[in-house]
């Protein structure tokens, strides 16, 4: 079955949001066929668009009510999701690499997993670190990437206590995803390392570092030693993301 | 000749219980994740920027509960809308919903509220600090905007205003309460507009939603009201895929007990979403205390599309009517007004205006100092 591009079902969201649904599961080609219809619908950019929050499998898109009927709205995003071009092309992607380290004080719940998975340390972080994840949206919190692809080797249930400030920076788990914590949030994922990189900045344009769409690669440091070299050179605008152009 | 004085601010004497800086939102960046936030009663704060005849976006505090104490280091115009927080200046009241003139060294104060909760100070000048991805409006969870990175108004704040600003506020507004803002006695019903997942639940469930008086409780703030009373069943799950969730959405998780996202809301959420309140009855929420009981009507989207139109066209006519700026000129050996046309006002600097304002007639009185 093609999963992608299946007819919009599009339903009201009150009186100035629709919400479009693309599909009814996360999937990868549910999910490029979100952000080509969203990018699409933002470059025709139509005078009552306000904003698309695309996600895994839809969008809600806030629009003036003033300058577009319900109807009418309708039938446009019908309509120009048959129109547009329906670019197969989703093989290529960017790979961005975030500099990790895991454990020891970063990774408070890495003996959790260790327990849940009776896998060694040096285990999980190799299979963690070996995945490609796909960025299938931004949301939660400023700069949050929802990324699939956990291996399943490492699925360990949330945390029962949920912490209520997680530090920024923080990667973790749950079940079958895995995120980096862009900003102190409360969260009940387990944490299992830290990034220096960040991953939201609002002083910067755009203020995110990775996109829906995007690849996320972890690269596990060696030491705390290298860890805060990286973070000295942010600090420094001295460091620069490694991101590639690769094949899916 | 223009003035720029570096004083034009105001000091923060105490912040009241909860007072942060807020726009109508910040709209561009949901799609990074960034909450919109902005002024909870938007109507309120809109209101307040049209009777000053500014942009409406002008940013503005907005209070909770009991205002803050503020000493004013320069003369400015304001506008005290929202809650009926008995405003003063000095140890005089002062009305709200209209333009007042604080002098310079005059401290604003507030009462106690006596309907409502969060009340909006506009001003005729425009906060002298750096925006947020856009946006002046506060967001205290995660620390983004306002004018102390995300921090709420604390003591001894000192905020400056671009400079200082001579303009006046219109001369007269068609603004009535009674028709521009929200009727005490329909405060508790909020109209709805069921969607966008209110296939998960069954039509006894809905009927239960739409039939039964919600309790707004004390773990209410500006992410979200929590409301309880009937809990409401979901047919089977009660998570959805995190999805993009509107401004007043009310979400139903696993316990049954609603909850109204608002402007501090993440961008995304996991729970379904049975309604949306209509827009214009958002500010209706803003004003309710913990511990008020709600009910929800049920309204189709043309008919919410329509209130919301109306409603638009209303608030236009605030201040649209025949006017000119108003131009003159003080004839210093007479003591004597003149009026002229083209000549801006802005280029006077020693007199002091009071106004009063009483439908379109107003009084001018100057003195010369």
């Amino acid at each position: 079955m093609n999963k992608s591009f299946s007819k919009p079902s599009i339903k009201l969201a009150g009186d100035s949001a629709v919400n479009v649904d693309l599909g009814g599961i996360i999937h990868p080609e549910i999910n490029f066929s979100v952000h080509t219809f969203s990018t699409h619908i933002q470059k025709n950019n139509p005078k009552w668009l306000i904003q698309i929050i695309p996600a895994y499998k839809g969008m809600l898109i806030y629009y003036d009510p003033l300058g577009i009927e319900f109807v009418n709205l309708k039938n446009y995003l019908l309509k120009e999701f048959e129109t547009m071009e329906k670019s197969t092309n989703n093989t290529s992607s960017t790979l961005i690499t975030i500099p990790t380290l895991y454990g020891g004080k970063f990774g408070p719940d890495m003996e959790n997993v260790i327990n849940h998975t009776k896998l060694s340390k040096r285990e999980i972080i190799s299979i963690h670190s070996a995945t490609n994840y796909l960025v299938y949206a931004i949301g939660f919190s400023p700069g949050f990437p929802y990324l699939g692809g956990l291996s399943q080797k490492l699925n360990t249930p949330r945390l029962k206590n949920p912490r209520t400030k997680i530090p920024a920076g923080s990667v973790a788990i749950a079940e079958t995803q895995t995120g980096i914590y862009p900003s102190p949030t409360p969260g009940g994922w387990q944490i299992i390392g830290k990034t220096p990189v960040k991953l939201f900045d609002p002083e910067r344009t755009p203020p995110v570092l990775v996109n829906p769409g995007d690849m996320i690669k972890f690269e596990p440091l060696k030491s705390l030693k290298e860890f805060t070299e990286i973070e000295n050179k942010i600090k420094q605008n001295k460091y620069s993301i490694r991101t590639n152009e690769i094949n899916k | 000749m223009k003035s720029i004085n570096k004083k034009s601010s105001i000091s923060i004497i105490d912040p009241g219980i909860f007072s942060t800086i807020q726009d109508l939102g910040r709209y561009k960046y949901q799609k990074f994740g960034v909450p919109t936030s902005g002024a909870l009663d938007q109507s309120a704060f809109t209101i307040g920027n049209l009777i000053l005849g500014n942009d409406t976006n002008n940013p503005g505090i907005e209070t909770t509960m009991i205002g803050p104490k503020i000493k004013f280091n320069s003369s400015e115009w304001i506008c005290v809308t929202g809650a009926k927080s008995n405003p003063k200046i000095n140890d005089s009241e002062i009305k709200m919903w209209t333009p007042v003139y604080v002098k310079r060294n005059s401290i604003l104060s507030f009462g106690q509220n006596t309907w409502g909760v969060r009340s909006y100070i506009l001003f005729k000048n425009t906060f002298n600090f750096e925006k947020t991805m856009d946006s002046y409006s506060t967001n205290t969870n995660l620390n983004i905007g306002g004018h102390n990175n995300g921090f709420q108004l604390l003591a001894n704040d000192k905020i400056s205003f671009l400079e200082k600003n001579d303009k006046l506020p219109p001369f007269t507004n068609n603004f009535d309460i009674k028709k521009h803002y929200i009727k005490e006695q329909d405060s508790y019903t909020l109209r709805i507009i069921l969607g966008p997942h209110d296939d998960f639940f069954d039509s006894n469930n809905i009927k239960k939603f739409l039939e039964s008086e919600y309790e707004i409780s004390t773990q209410s703030n500006r992410i979200g009201f929590r409301l309880s009373g009937e809990p409401i069943k979901h047919k089977s799950k009660s998570d959805i895929i995190s999805e993009g969730g509107a401004l007043g959405s009310i979400q139903i998780p696993g316990d049954g007990q609603p909850i109204i996202l608002l402007q501090d809301r993440g961008t995304t959420g996991g729970y379904p979403k049975i309604a949306t309140i209509s827009t214009i009855d958002i500010p209706k929420l803003a004003q309710s205390n913990p511990g008020q009981k709600i009910r929800f009507k049920k309204i189709e989207i043309e008919d919410a599309i329509s209130i919301y139109r109306a409603n638009n066209q209303i608030l236009k006519n605030i201040n649209n009517f025949e006017t000119k700026d108003i131009n003159i000129q003080i004839d210093n050996n007479n003591n004597k007004i003149k009026t002229y046309e083209n000549i801006k006002l802005n280029h006077q600097k020693s007199f002091e205006v009071n106004s009063e304002y009483k439908k379109k007639k107003y009084t001018l009185k100057i003195k010369l100092s």
